[in-house]
C-alpha cells in the first residue's frame, strides 16, 4: 500500500534519474512515459513515417540511458534529451542517405538574405495537412542548422534561453540564427511555391 | 526611433522574448509606422506556415518496451548500418538490426551445404579402382589408324556400288551434297 502510494505521488526527474541509476527500471520507464510525447513531437519534423519517428525516439531513449551519468543537471532533463534527440535525428538521416542540407556558409557571419519577395499566409482553403507538407517540403530544403532552430521554436515552442542551451550556443546566436532561418524559409516557399508570393 | 532598430526588435517582439522596455518602444513605433507594421504582418504571415499539426500517437507500451531494452543492454546504436525500422515496435521481439546477423549465419550455413555437396558429387563421379586402368585406353594412333580404315572402306564402296535410282535424280542446286569426308 505504501509502495503503491508512493509511486503515486509526483516525482522529480532528478530523482527518477537518480533512481535509474541505481537500477530502477520502472523509474527509467517513469522518465520516459513524462517525456515520450514530447520526443515523438519533436522527432517527427525530421522523420517521413510514424516507423522511423518511433526507431529515432526508441533510440533516443536508449542512448540517453547509457548516458544518464553524464547528464549532471546543468540544463533541464528534456533539454538534454532534446539533444540527444535531434543528434540521433540528423545520424538517422544520414545512414539513410538522406544527408541533412549542410550550411555552406557561416550563418552567423553570413549576411541576412536580401529583402525579397514578401509570402502570404495560407491560403485558408488549404486544408491543415496540406499547409503542413507545404512547410515539411520547405524545411527539408533548408541547412539542418536553420530546421532545427525553426522547428524547435515555431513547433515546439522553445524559449531563446531554452534553445540555446539545447543547442549549445548564445541568445544572441539563437536570435540571429532565427532571424536567418526566417528569411530563408520564407525565401524557399516562395521559389517552391510562387502562388504564395505577396503580389506586387 | 529608426525603421532599422525597430525591425531589428520585430522578430523578438513577436515572440514575446522582448523585454517590456523594448517591446514598449516597438510599439510606439509601429502606431507611427505603416511601412514597419507591414514588416510585423508580414512576419505574423509566415508564422502561420508553422501551424501545429495533430500529435503524433504513442505506442501504449512504448515505454515500457525501451525501458526493458535499456535495461537488457540495447545502446541504441546501430549495429551495423543502415539501421533499419524495428520489428519490435510492431509487437515482434526480433529488431531487424538482428537481420544482417541472421542472414550471415544463412550465408554461412550455404557456404557449407554447398562444399559438402561438391566434395560429395566429386568423390561418386571419380574414376574407381579397377574400372578404369590409364594402360587400356586406345591410343591415338590406333584410333587413327581406325578411321583410316573405315574411309577407305566407304570410298572403295562409293565407288564400286552405284544406286540406280539415284543416278536420275538431278542434284538440288541448293543444297550441297554432305561432304563424305
Amino acid at each position: 500500500m505504501t509502495a503503491v502510494l508512493m509511486h503515486a505521488l509526483p516525482t522529480d526527474d532528478a530523482d527518477l534519474v537518480t533512481r535509474t541509476l541505481g537500477g530502477d527500471q520502472a523509474a527509467f520507464q517513469d522518465l520516459v512515459e513524462r517525456y515520450q510525447d514530447r520526443v515523438f513531437s519533436l522527432v517527427r519534423h525530421y522523420a517521413r513515417t510514424a516507423v522511423e519517428v518511433e526507431d529515432i525516439v526508441q533510440d533516443t531513449f536508449l542512448k540517453a540511458y547509457c548516458k544518464l551519468a553524464t547528464f549532471h543537471h546543468d540544463s533541464s532533463f528534456y533539454t538534454w534529451l532534446c539533444r540527444i534527440a535531434i543528434n540521433t535525428a540528423l545520424d538517422f538521416l544520414k545512414r539513410h542517405g538522406r544527408n541533412p542540407v549542410q550550411s555552406v556558409e557561416d550563418p552567423e557571419a553570413a549576411p541576412a538574405t536580401g529583402r525579397s519577395t514578401g509570402v502570404q499566409a495560407p491560403d485558408a482553403r488549404l486544408h491543415r495537412e496540406e499547409v503542413a507538407e507545404v512547410t515539411r517540403a520547405v524545411l527539408d530544403e533548408l541547412p539542418e542548422i536553420f530546421r532545427t532552430v525553426l522547428v524547435l521554436r515555431e513547433f515546439e515552442d522553445r524559449s531563446y534561453q531554452e534553445m540555446a542551451d539545447t543547442l549549445g550556443i548564445s541568445i544572441g546566436t539563437v536570435e540571429s540564427r532565427l532571424f536567418r532561418a526566417r528569411a530563408r524559409f520564407r525565401d524557399k516557399l516562395v521559389q517552391l511555391h510562387p502562388e504564395f508570393a505577396t503580389p506586387e | 526611433m529608426q525603421c532599422q532598430d525597430a525591425r531589428r526588435l520585430v522578430p523578438a517582439y513577436l515572440d514575446e522574448e522582448s523585454s517590456e522596455a523594448q517591446a514598449s518602444l516597438l510599439r510606439g513605433h509601429l502606431m507611427d509606422c505603416p511601412a514597419c507594421r507591414g514588416t510585423v504582418q508580414e512576419m505574423k504571415a509566415l508564422r502561420r506556415w508553422f501551424e501545429p499539426s495533430p500529435a503524433v500517437p504513442v505506442p501504449a507500451d512504448f515505454a515500457a518496451r525501451v525501458a526493458r531494452r535499456a535495461f537488457a543492454g540495447d545502446t541504441g546504436e546501430p549495429v551495423l548500418a543502415p539501421a533499419a525500422p524495428s520489428l519490435a515496435a510492431h509487437g515482434g521481439a526480433v529488431t531487424l538490426r538482428a537481420v544482417p546477423d541472421f542472414f550471415l549465419h544463412l550465408t554461412a550455413v550455404a557456404a557449407a551445404v554447398l562444399c559438402a555437396l561438391t566434395i560429395a558429387l566429386g568423390v561418386r563421379e571419380a574414376p574407381r579402382g579397377g574400372t578404369l586402368r590409364a594402360d587400356q585406353l586406345p591410343t591415338v594412333d590406333a584410333l587413327l589408324e581406325e578411321l583410316d580404315r573405315l574411309n577407305a572402306t566407304e570410298d572403295a564402296e562409293a565407288t564400286t556400288a552405284e544406286d540406280p535410282e539415284d543416278a536420275d535424280v538431278p542434284a538440288d542446286p541448293g543444297v550441297a551434297p554432305p561432304d563424305r569426308r
